[in-house]
């Protein structure tokens, strides 16, 4: 990859990955984020997510669980294990709403966990308390 | 239609078609694991596209095929020819609703009733001759299922009996009261009073005939209900039904109303500590505190509470449980998060003795006079007068420069040495408190108040004391009726007390109570999985007690809320060994239970026994050190890999720092081995190490930069005479 954009001394727009496979659920994850001021980048699965992450470093993660080619918790999982990666605020949303998916996901390294749909207000709350973006007034 | 809708109209239909293929590929193959797996996430996925918009008809019948896909996926159902057409079935509605979304955007007014045909034909496939209980209704309570959901939410999950009662007209001349029958229905969920046809007129309507039926639910099993009718037995259909659980988008309000930013930020925090305390590889556990750590930060900085992290910071330099504890305590909100960790400004400030400021000052005035005979002798030295007289001039400077420094040191400690009657304070009251609370009568003895500790060792010790005092009085003294049993004074006596020995600072609480059950902490610790039932077999009674500082062991065998609270005597232990010391326990069964809590005096200068090995020289705190020897080769018994020796008639394992550091063997002619005795929390370790050395008083340095990421090493020294030595924390080299 020759061309990086130009690093930025501080980005003023944190910059969040979604990772998903429906293309409805990534335009509307973008959509909520972008009216709120995030810079929003898409992947399609675990694998793709990944090779985003590792190349752009994310201020945060949004990680659907079942994906094909590589599910959100395996991806969460590898991810985990690179240094620069390691601590990348993670949410992962699913429809499942058992509490065991929740526990699933956290021990897979999410540092949150929604049940879709998720409204976007707390979406955007959630991902400016994780990306420590100061909180509406 | 917005662009978000449009996307959604064409995805939806790429996925019916990936679907609608997986789906012909499985009747061909039944056995195809990837069709079924294909089919599955083309619905799931299709259902979390739904989920987005107001159209919950088509989340809930897409949500069906997924259940059913999952039975199939599972190996509770099989895929039959009935089940495909089913599926294949809902792919159509789907595809046909899809088509009149595009265009209308919005359902068919049967949406609803066709998505619940569906999930009854699914559930009916899946099933067979669906047992009743398995989900499918029996004939003649099709009612249950369209229940509205508010209604069906109070069974929900749960295998109940339906009651359908219809009084017969004259029902009231044979002595009935169907309303007060029902009123007799036990565990009653749900009951709807409907009227049994079309109304007649007013003026047509017959009081004395019953106009009404009666549609029930309830938990109570058949048989009962069945006996409760029996008067009436050709008036009353009863069914064992199961209602199912409510998918999220099914139950009406699919997401709890949106928190207030302030809520989620407590709940986020609330998250983060439980995420510490989940189970895992060291490495998963560090990454998630990482993590934890990073997520954490940001959300304080997002609610512009910047003060708490600087709390946050501390904590996280400490022990998990105590970084759990921290931020368990921020989540409780900004104004309930400093009393638990003094934030840093707060520490900042100490409050110095006239006195002892006098003394720094007189110190200080004698250093620059001493360090003016310096010049002098530097002049000498130029004139050319003899080196004999130079070195004496010299070691005199020395001399006085040395004492001087050496008292500066000790007078700067005593600027942040503090009572311990700080720590001590709280703890009359606490003790009153608890003892009022478990009515048990106790009085508390405090000596010792004012010996004396350094600032930094008084902030670690306050929380392992409070956490010590209350469980002496929750799991140490016994209830009152208990001691008058035993023969014991009625008024248990809990001790605290301080004092001042070689080493550092002691404190000591101890109890007249029960003491602890060794046998007990041996099968606690098997069955949590710390040890085999023949390890905690072959300790002493001293080294199972020393078991309740494992993480996840108490004293007790009942969790109370009072210091049950998850973290344990491991935090206490945690606390006490990041100042540099360690913690004994003692107990007698019947008798009592001491726990000795052994401090340095200050954490700015730390004690160390020095060690040489492979030509480098490793320090490690004084406090951990029990003992030195030499060991003859022949008293090293070796099994396989593992090394041991007897010291004081106990088998204590024997490991070498070479091996430890990852160091060459030392390969020097020598008789026996130098042995240090490390005291590792109640774990005795003996270390060889290839030469004993001095003891030094240093001041730690901890490692910065790259180095600090190392485990095992505590930090760095400057010797006397230059050299550098790499000061070890043990626990972590192991």
């Amino acid at each position: 990859m020759t061309d990086r954009p130009n690093p930025q001394p501080r980005a003023p727009q944190p910059r969040v990955l979604v990772v998903d496979d429906a293309v409805t659920v990534r335009a509307y994850t973008r959509q909520v984020l972008e009216s709120d001021g995030f810079r929003v980048d898409e992947a399609v699965n675990g694998i793709d997510g990944l090779e985003h992450a590792l190349s752009s470093t994310p201020d945060l993660l949004i990680v659907d669980i079942n994906m094909q080619k590589m599910d959100g918790y395996t991806m969460l999982r590898r991810l985990r294990q690179e240094h620069t990666l390691r601590d990348v605020p993670a949410i992962m949303i699913s429809t499942e709403s058992k509490d065991s998916d929740r526990e699933k996901a956290l021990l897979a390294g999410a540092n949150w966990y929604f049940v879709k749909p998720v409204r976007p207000a707390d979406l955007t709350a959630a991902a400016r308390l994780l990306t420590g973006r100061e909180a509406r007034s | 239609m917005s662009a978000l809708f449009e996307q959604f109209v064409l995805e939806s239909r790429e996925l019916l078609e990936a679907a609608g293929a997986a789906l012909l590929r499985l009747e061909r193959d039944p056995a195809d694991k990837a069709a079924v797996n294909d089919l599955f996430r083309a619905l799931h996925t299709l259902k979390g596209a739904t989920g987005l918009f107001d159209m919950a008809p088509f989340t809930r019948m897409v949500h069906a095929g997924e259940d059913a896909l999952m039975a199939v996926r599972d190996g509770r159902a099989a895929m039959t020819g009935d089940l495909a057409d089913r599926l294949l079935e809902l792919l159509d509605t789907s595809a046909a609703w899809v088509d009149g979304l595009e265009l209308s955007q919005s359902l068919p007014d049967d949406a609803d009733a066709r998505a619940r045909a569906q999930e009854v034909g699914l559930r009916a496939a899946l099933g067979g001759p669906a047992e009743a209980a398995d989900g499918g209704t029996p004939a003649g309570f099709a009612w249950v299922d369209e229940l509205p959901e508010a209604d069906r939410a109070k069974a929900a999950g749960r295998t109940v009996t339906a009651i359908a009662y219809d009084p017969a007209e004259d029902c009231f001349f044979a002595g009935d009261d169907p309303l007060d029958l029902c009123r007799r229905i036990p565990d009653l969920l749900l009951l709807r009073i409907e009227s049994a046809g079309a109304w007649p007129p007013l003026t047509d309507l017959d009081p004395y005939r019953c106009a009404l039926r009666f549609r029930a639910l309830s938990g109570a099993p058949k048989d009962e209900l069945t006996r409760l009718f029996r008067g009436v037995p050709d008036q009353v259909a009863l069914a064992t039904v199961a209602i199912p659980s409510p998918t999220a988008e099914t139950a009406p309000p699919a997401a709890p109303a949106s928190l207030a930013p302030a809520s989620l930020a407590t709940a986020l925090l609330r998250e983060q500590a439980r995420i510490l305390g989940l189970p895992g590889s060291d490495e998963e556990t560090a990454s998630r505190r990482a993590a934890v750590l990073r997520a954490a930060r940001n959300i304080l900085a997002a609610e512009g509470r910047n003060t708490e992290g600087a709390a946050l910071d501390r904590a996280a330099e400490g022990p998990t449980p105590a970084l759990i504890r921290c931020l368990e305590s921020l989540a409780d909100g900004p104004a309930a998060a400093t009393p638990a960790i003094p934030a840093g400004p707060a520490r900042r400030g100490l409050r110095v003795d006239a006195e002892r400021m006098d003394r720094l000052m007189a110190l200080v005035a004698e250093l620059v006079v001493a360090k003016g005979s310096l010049p002098y002798l530097a002049r000498e030295a130029q004139e050319g007068r003899s080196a004999d007289a130079l070195a004496q001039g010299i070691k005199e400077a020395h001399g006085r420069i040395d004492s001087i420094v050496g008292d500066l040191q000790d007078a700067v400690l005593r600027l942040r040495l503090l009572p311990l009657s700080r720590v001590f304070d709280p703890l009359p009251r606490l003790v009153r408190d608890t003892a009022r609370r478990l009515g048990k009568p106790v009085e508390l003895h405090l000596s010792g108040g004012e010996t004396e500790a350094d600032k930094d060792i008084l902030d670690i010790l306050g929380e392992p004391l409070l956490h010590l005092v209350r469980n002496a009085l929750d799991h140490g003294v016994e209830p009152p009726e208990r001691r008058r049993a035993a023969g014991k004074p009625e008024v248990a006596a809990i001790r605290v007390q301080a004092f001042q020995d070689s080493g550092g600072v002691v404190v000591e609480v101890s109890d007249d109570g029960a003491g602890i059950d060794a046998e007990a902490v041996r099968r606690k610790a098997v069955a949590a999985g710390a040890l085999t039932a023949e390890q905690a077999a072959a300790l002493t009674e001293s080294e199972a007690l020393r078991l309740i500082f494992l993480p996840g062991l108490s004293t007790s065998a009942t969790v109370s809320d009072l210091s049950g609270r998850g973290v344990g005597m491991d935090a206490v232990r945690g606390a006490v060994e990041q100042a540099g010391g360690r913690v004994e326990v003692a107990s007698t069964p019947g008798v009592g239970t001491r726990f000795r809590l052994v401090l340095p005096l200050t954490m700015m200068v730390t004690r160390l026994v020095t060690v040489e090995t492979a030509g480098a020289l490793y320090g490690f705190p004084v406090t951990l050190v029990t003992g030195m020897q030499r060991v003859p080769h022949g008293a090293i018994r070796r099994m396989k890999h593992a090394e041991s020796v007897v010291v004081q008639d106990a088998v204590v394992p024997l490991l070498r720092l070479r091996r430890l550091l990852n160091l060459p063997e030392d390969e020097r002619e020598r008789r026996g081995e130098a042995v240090l005795l490390v005291d590792l929390g109640g774990q005795p370790v003996a270390l060889v190490v290839d030469a004993f050395r001095e003891r030094a008083e240093v001041v730690l340095k901890p490692m910065t930069g790259l180095l600090a990421r190392l485990r095992g090493y505590a930090g760095t020294a400057v010797l006397g005479d230059g050299r550098l030595l790499l000061a070890l924390n043990l626990r972590e080299l192991l």
